[in-house]
């Protein structure tokens, strides 16, 4: 079973559609288990399509949650296998505390990029502090060393930010002309990743950042793009925190790193660490 | 909306299986949003969906032994549960009955996306500029057989397009979105 041309028939996306048949799904469902492609393809489907359903999420009437509770914990007493219901009360006054107040939501993942976002806004309110600190420098000593204290904690900030993305290279990630390959890991590197963009105008490669282990001395990695079914060489690179401006490269079939010799060679002699299409 | 609960679908699966409140509260917390949009977007009617979000998760809740890790996320299982309980109310007797609601039927088509305003205080900002990009055909087509349940074959006669073509569109419907989200992650990484 050729497993590109499985993936490449849309099945998958069938599957997660929830528009296969009985037949078909039973068929990608053993096709997963026999294959981690697939299992990963699907799984990035999902994902995908989750995302997707996420962004139109509208919040039901507040008093929903507890009716539907009501009618599980009915249901589920009656049944005579009780649910297990976590209560918690306060220490000092015994009153029952309601559960909700406690589970306070710690984001991770996709999500918590939002906290992230809210740090940043932080750092820049930080800023601002400091520099509003450092007008009134001569009026009070104190102000001065609180700001020279809130300097180097800064500076530790920024230090810890170094390889943070330049708006520039935001805006050519962004940009309508511009299409990117994520690489994933192969079997002698499986938890590599490289992220690519290909500006379709130039047609000039761009390494974003690459998740790749330290190379061995006198060695480097090495893109190709599969272009006709034969690699081409789309140039060589180091293991830096900034974006590598590479060759320049046709819109390939797929793009995929190997490590060879210092500068490179015409064609790829080791195991593929990463590839993606 | 409330933010999401870190929890592996794992840890969430099982507190699910041991009838767990704790499992019912996150997982009201994280999916409620989600799946009463997808409810909405398909019965457009705000009581029935509320209704049907009640028999969603109620069928959750009964059926979690059911549910296989192997064959799919919690979340592609969840969404298949809420869309055929709101495909079924949509094709039953008594929903049809009603005038209102056939008509329905032929503009839901077009006006998938502008009837409801959607929650993107949190979980959206990012994530809907990104769904804006994609193109509207693109759109419509998942719109379709996701929310609205069409086979593929279904929508290759609504359209009067071959299958093979349906196909191939709903599959780079998909790519565009998970190029588009992969791009997001990928800006949103390197605010860490």
């Amino acid at each position: 079973m050729d497993i590109h041309s499985y993936i490449a028939s849309g099945i998958l996306e069938s599957y997660v559609l929830g528009s296969a048949n009985e037949e078909e799904m039973a068929e990608v469902e053993q096709m997963a288990i026999k294959y981690p492609e697939i299992k990963a393809e699907l799984r990035a489907i999902e994902d995908a399509l989750e995302s997707y359903a996420f962004t139109h999420a509208q919040e039901p009437p507040a008093y929903l949650k507890n009716q539907i509770w009501d009618v599980i914990k009915a249901e589920t007493t009656n049944a005579g296998s009780a649910v297990r219901e976590t209560k918690v009360i306060d220490f000092i006054d015994g009153e029952e505390v309601e559960l909700t107040a406690l589970e306070q939501p710690k984001p991770n993942g996709f999500f918590s990029s939002y906290i992230r976002i809210a740090a940043s806004l932080a750092l820049l309110g930080s800023v601002l502090a400091n520099v509003y600190v450092l007008t009134r420098w001569n009026a009070s000593k104190e102000n001065l060393s609180l700001a020279i204290n809130e300097n180097i904690k800064l500076q530790k900030e920024l230090k810890n930010n170094e390889g943070m993305m330049k708006a520039s290279e935001v805006k050519m990630l962004m940009s309508p002309e511009v299409k990117t390959f994520k690489l994933m890991g192969q079997k002698v590197s499986p938890n590599s990743t490289v992220m690519l963009a290909l500006d379709m105008k130039t047609n000039k490669v761009y390494l974003v950042r690459p998740n790749l282990p330290e190379p061995p001395a006198g060695m480097q990695y090495q893109l190709w793009a599969i272009v006709d079914d034969k690699p081409l060489d789309a140039g060589v690179f180091d293991i830096i925190n900034n974006m590598q401006e590479l060759k320049k490269v046709p819109l390939p079939k797929a793009f995929a790193v190997t490590l060879e010799k210092k500068g490179g060679n015409p064609v790829p002699t080791s195991d593929i660490f990463v590839m993606g299409i | 909306m409330a933010r999401r609960i870190s929890i592996s679908e794992e840890e969430l699966v099982a507190l699910l299986k041991d009838k767990d409140q704790r499992g019912f509260n996150i997982l009201y917390n994280n999916y409620s949003g989600a799946l009463y949009g997808v409810l909405n977007k398909i019965i457009q009617s705000n009581d029935d969906a509320d209704d049907l979000l009640q028999d969603t998760f109620l069928k959750i809740w009964r059926n979690i032994d059911n549910y296989d890790a192997s064959k799919g996320s919690i979340f592609t299982w969840m969404m298949n549960i809420a869309r055929n309980l709101a495909i079924d109310k949509v094709r039953s007797v008594d929903f049809r009955d009603s005038s209102q609601n056939i008509a329905m039927e032929d503009k839901v088509v077009y006006q998938i996306d502008s009837e409801y305003q959607t929650i993107q205080e949190v979980d959206g900002i990012g994530l809907q500029k990104v769904v804006d990009k994609l193109k509207p055909e693109y759109r419509q087509l998942i719109d379709l057989v996701y929310y609205k349940g069409y086979t593929q074959a279904e929508v290759a006669e609504e359209f009067d397009i071959p299958l093979g073509t349906v196909k191939t569109r709903i599959k780079a419907a998909v790519n565009t979105l998970r190029t588009l989200l992969q791009t997001l992650v990928l800006l949103l990484i390197n605010f860490l």
